[in-house]
């Protein structure tokens, strides 16, 4: 009896610890100085191309701009994109250029707490300064709403946010978007969009058991929220099923497929809600790379590229 | 055969394949649905590379299509949704029944667009403004005006005068607003038959219920629309994808 209580305290004790561990245990980097004047057109478009507008706005109740999105429903819990507007107390009206770009890029919020990964930061990793310093632009130009429209519920033990800690550690995966050598300016760009701003994957790619992404590249998805299913958008599955480069162009536009249907799900939205805003060199970037997409053996970082 | 047309027909023969596996064991209401349904694909399919400027563009087909649309729309459609008729082989969601209102007034905006489309077939191109494929239905005196690369000078005086960002005619999100990239404002001027607002209920004689002059129109944007409509159905009513 003794020695069961005994164990019972030690086993409390090293919970205990773990989970002071866990919560003091710091993550992200020291976040750069913002310091860059920021363009709020690019800003409104990134914010358009990387789905901000699409998750965080309410469009099917018609809620206002940027102050909260439809909650996702996962097997995690369900997840409410929260406020984005510059109101001071519901939005993000309190937070600095840096604190933007610690949460875009790291997953980290002002608070130094870790997000879930149902907001798809990992693909956000390589946004440059300027980039953050357009959206910074972007976000105070919308109307502060003073409202939280929907709170998130997530289940134990998932609500403890130091455990997404862990999950960092080893599910977290940031999108590498830099140029190739030996690739078009275009193929890059598409490159950029697919594997980072317009977080293709998010959907496209399989996650393991924690909610990381790991499965095969661009491979497919068919457990998504909401009762959705992604196909494969590698490259020699989109020819078997009758894409080329201009039915994809065509598609991310209106949402019409070469097989003469039309998308649904959370394709519908992210082509409303999204690609149709793009411009059409965009779409055909993104086309051009998503055709072409397969690794080329002994690729190299364009190290001249990424200066432009 | 070209390499296009030998692409075609394997695409042709995975979908018809592929549907062939989804729809089995389909029987009665929901198999009669799922045949209008393909019927609809199949003339989208005919008609997308020519709306895409990939094929060469035949008015007699975009008009036989658009009536082949217009008698699976509306009404037809509908009476093959009863309640309780979801499960099984059915992709329905059973919201099709919870918000009635909104997949009636969905089937109906796909008749009166195929409608159109019929309309609009001989027009290529619209024929009163250049086509850049992004401007909606040409209206007098109308904001949707500007939003297509029709403005070619300076922003207008309106836009300054009302205090907002003009859309601009080049770099990132060219013709689109901050405020319309942002989703603040609509992108497309109510007026202009946007989605949301085709969704309430019709007021007689209003716009909407009218729709938009589809003669004038280029059939490409009609279809485009059409498009729109079965997106909008689809992501709502219709589970898998």
């Amino acid at each position: 009896m003794k020695g069961l209580l005994r164990s019972v305290i030690v086993v409390g004790l090293l919970a205990g610890g773990g989970y002071v561990g866990l919560r003091l245990w710091p993550i992200g980097d020291q976040a750069p100085r913002i310091s860059l004047d920021g363009d709020a057109r690019r800003g409104a478009y990134l914010a358009r191309a990387s789905g901000c507008v699409a998750c965080h706005t309410d469009t099917a109740s018609q809620g206002p701009a940027l102050a909260g999105g439809a909650p996702l429903d996962t097997p995690f819990g369900s997840f409410a994109p929260p406020n984005i507007t510059p109101d001071l107390v519901h939005g993000i009206g309190s937070w600095t250029p840096d604190d933007l770009a610690r949460a875009l890029r790291e997953g980290v919020s002002p608070e130094g707490q870790p997000y879930y990964p149902a907001f798809p930061y990992e693909f956000y990793a390589s946004f440059s300064d300027q980039d953050i310093a357009d959206l910074w632009a972007a976000l105070a130009t919308v109307p502060a709403v003073a409202e939280t429209r929907v709170q998130s519920d997530v289940g134990f033990p998932f609500n403890i946010r130091s455990g997404l800690k862990l999950w960092r550690a080893t599910a977290l995966s940031p999108a590498e978007t830099a140029p190739l050598l030996g690739r078009t300016a275009e193929w890059n760009r598409g490159r950029e969009l697919v594997e980072g701003a317009a977080h293709c994957g998010a959907c496209h790619t399989g996650r393991g058991p924690m909610g990381g992404l790991d499965g095969a590249k661009l491979g497919g998805n068919d457990t998504l929220p909401g009762d959705n299913a992604a196909p494969s958008i590698q490259t020699g599955d989109l020819e078997r099923e009758g894409w080329t480069q201009g039915a994809l162009v065509y598609a991310l536009e209106t949402g019409i497929t070469p097989s003469g249907d039309v998308f649904g799900g959370s394709m519908a939205e992210v082509v409303e809600q999204g690609t149709s805003f793009l411009d059409e060199a965009d779409r055909r970037a993104i086309a051009v790379y998503l055709m072409d997409s397969d690794p080329v053996g002994g690729a190299t970082t364009d190290a001249v590229a990424q200066l432009r | 055969m070209t390499r296009y047309g030998t692409l075609a027909i394997a695409a042709v023969a995975v979908m018809t394949g592929a549907v062939a596996v989804a729809h089995n064991g389909a029987t009665g209401v929901v198999r009669e649905r799922m045949e209008g349904m393909v019927a609809m694909r199949d003339v989208m399919r005919d008609l997308t590379p020519m709306m895409r400027g990939d094929a060469a563009y035949d008015a007699a087909q975009v008009t036989a299509g658009a009536k082949a649309i217009a008698t699976h729309a509306g009404d037809t459609m509908t009476a093959l949704f009863p309640e309780g008729s979801s499960g099984g082989a059915s992709f329905a969601k059973e919201a099709i029944w919870s918000e009635a209102e909104t997949f009636a007034s969905l089937a109906e905006e796909l008749r009166r667009h195929a409608d159109g489309l019929a309309l609009a077939a001989a027009n290529q191109t619209a024929p009163t403004t250049p086509d850049d494929g992004v401007q909606m239905a040409p209206m007098a005196g109308h904001e949707g005006m500007d939003m297509g690369g029709m403005n070619t000078g300076a922003p207008t005086m309106d836009h300054m005068a009302m205090g907002e960002t003009p859309p601009v005619e080049a770099g990132p999100g060219r013709g689109l607003s901050v405020a319309q990239l942002l989703g603040v404002e609509p992108r497309r001027p109510q007026s202009a038959l946007p989605k949301v607002a085709s969704l309430q209920a019709d007021t007689p004689g209003s716009v909407r219920a009218a729709g938009p002059d589809y003669a004038v129109m280029a059939s490409n944007e009609v279809f485009r629309m059409i498009g729109e409509t079965c997106s909008a159905c689809h992501g709502r009513y219709r589970s898998g994808s």
